[in-house]
C-alpha cells in the first residue's frame, strides 16, 4: 500500500500480505461451537460386553415392565367413588 | 400389595386415602417422575463419589480414568449426566403443568414456592456438577458465576475464590454438590410432599379414587423413565471436554470477549492460576 499526499507526493509505503483467507468473525457470528469448551477429548472409552449386555437387559426389562404396567386400566371402578 | 399380612405389618392401609381420579394421568405424575430421576441421580452419584477426586489437580484425571478404565462406572456416569438432564426437563414440564392448572393459588402458595426453590436447588446442583468436571467448560461456568457473584455482593461471597483461602474453589463446589445442596433438596422435598399429602393436588372434578390405584401407572411411567435414561446413556455417552491444559488463560476465547478474560482480573479473583495453568 502506498500513501500519497494531496500534492501527489508519495509519503508512505506499507507492505501487506494475506496470510489467511478466513474472514475475521464478528460478534454477531460468534457461536458456541467456536468456544474451546466445545472441543471434546477423544478418549478410548472402556467397554465390557458383560456391562453392555447387563445395561441392555435392564433397559429392555424397564421398558417392557413399564409398558405392561400401563397396559391395564389405571383405575379400579370398584374402588372409585364419588364424594 | 393386597396381602392382609403386609397391609397389617407395614400400615399399607394408609395408602388408601382419596385422591382425584384425574391424578392418575401423566400430567399429574411429572413431579413424582422428577423424583424418580432424582433417585437415579442420588444412587449413581453415591457410586461416582468413590471414584471422583475433588483435588483440583486430580479431578479431571479421575474422570478420565473412569471413562477409559471402568466400563460399569462410566456407564453409571453417563446415566448420572442424562438423569440430570431428564430431571430438569421433567421439573420444567411439571412447573408449567402446575402453573397451567393454577396450582399456585390459595391455599397452595407454599406448595408452589417450595417447588420454585426446589428448581433453584436443581440449577445449583447442575451448575456445581458442571464445575466438578474441572475442564474448560467448568472454568467458563465458574468465571460467569464469579462475575455474577460480584454483582450480588455479600450473597455471592461463597462463590469467590478467596472466600476460604485454605480450600480451592473446586473442592468447595464438591462439598456443595454432594452435601449442602442435596441435604437442602431433601429437606425442602419433604416439605413439598407433606403439603401435597395434606393440601392435595389441584385437580378439578369430584370423582375420587384411593391413592393405591395411583401407584400402578406411576410405577409404569417410572420404569419407562429409567429405561429411556439408561438407553440414551448407552447410545450417547456423556463426553468430557478438554482440561485446562487447553488454556483458559490467554486463549482466543478470552481475547474475543466471550467472557471476562482471567488475565484482566486482579490476582486471586478467579479460580485459576494463569501462571501455572491450574485451579487455585
Amino acid at each position: 500500500m502506498i500513501a500519497i499526499a494531496s500534492d501527489g507526493d508519495e509519503v508512505g509505503v506499507l507492505d501487506v500480505s494475506v496470510v489467511s483467507a478466513r474472514p475475521v468473525s464478528s460478534a454477531a457470528s460468534r457461536h458456541e461451537s467456536d468456544m474451546p469448551s466445545a472441543v471434546e477429548l477423544t478418549l478410548p472409552r472402556a467397554r465390557n460386553p458383560w456391562v453392555t449386555g447387563a445395561a441392555v437387559l435392564v433397559i429392555m426389562l424397564s421398558l417392557i415392565g413399564g409398558a405392561l404396567l400401563l397396559r391395564r386400566p389405571t383405575t379400579n371402578t370398584a374402588n372409585t367413588r364419588s364424594l | 400389595m393386597n396381602s392382609p399380612w403386609l397391609t397389617e405389618r407395614f400400615a399399607l392401609g394408609a395408602l388408601d386415602y382419596p385422591i382425584p381420579q384425574r391424578a392418575n394421568r401423566l400430567d399429574f405424575m411429572l413431579g413424582a417422575l422428577t423424583l424418580v430421576a432424582l433417585t437415579l441421580l442420588a444412587v449413581t452419584g453415591i457410586v461416582l463419589t468413590q471414584y471422583y477426586n475433588p483435588a483440583p489437580l486430580e479431578a479431571h484425571g479421575s474422570i478420565q480414568y473412569v471413562i477409559t478404565a471402568q466400563p460399569l462406572i462410566t456407564f453409571l456416569r453417563d446415566v448420572h449426566v442424562w438423569s440430570a438432564s431428564g430431571a430438569l426437563l421433567l421439573v420444567f414440564t411439571h412447573l408449567a403443568a402446575v402453573f397451567w392448572r393454577g396450582g399456585f393459588r390459595r391455599p397452595r402458595e407454599g406448595l408452589w414456592w417450595s417447588g420454585v426453590i426446589l428448581l433453584a436447588l436443581l440449577f445449583g446442583l447442575a451448575f456445581t456438577g458442571t464445575v466438578l468436571r474441572a475442564d474448560q467448560e467448568a472454568v467458563e461456568a465458574l468465571a460467569h458465576a464469579v462475575a455474577g457473584a460480584k454483582i450480588v455482593g455479600p450473597l455471592g461471597a461463597p462463590l469467590h475464590p478467596g472466600f476460604t483461602p485454605s480450600s480451592p474453589s473446586l473442592t468447595r463446589m464438591y462439598g456443595l454438590h454432594v452435601a449442602v445442596l442435596p441435604i437442602a433438596l431433601v429437606a425442602l422435598l419433604s416439605l413439598h410432599l407433606w403439603l401435597i399429602r395434606h393440601l392435595g393436588v389441584s385437580a378439578p372434578g369430584d370423582v375420587r379414587t384411593p391413592f393405591r390405584t395411583h401407584l400402578r401407572p406411576l410405577a409404569g411411567f417410572a420404569l419407562l423413565v429409567v429405561g429411556l435414561v439408561a438407553a440414551i446413556a448407552l447410545m450417547s455417552p456423556a463426553e468430557l471436554p478438554d482440561s485446562l491444559a487447553g488454556g483458559a488463560c490467554g486463549h482466543e476465547w478470552c481475547v474475543r470477549g466471550y467472557a471476562p478474560c482471567p488475565s484482566r482480573h486482579r490476582p486471586g479473583e478467579l479460580p485459576i492460576d494463569c501462571d501455572r495453568q491450574r485451579w487455585r
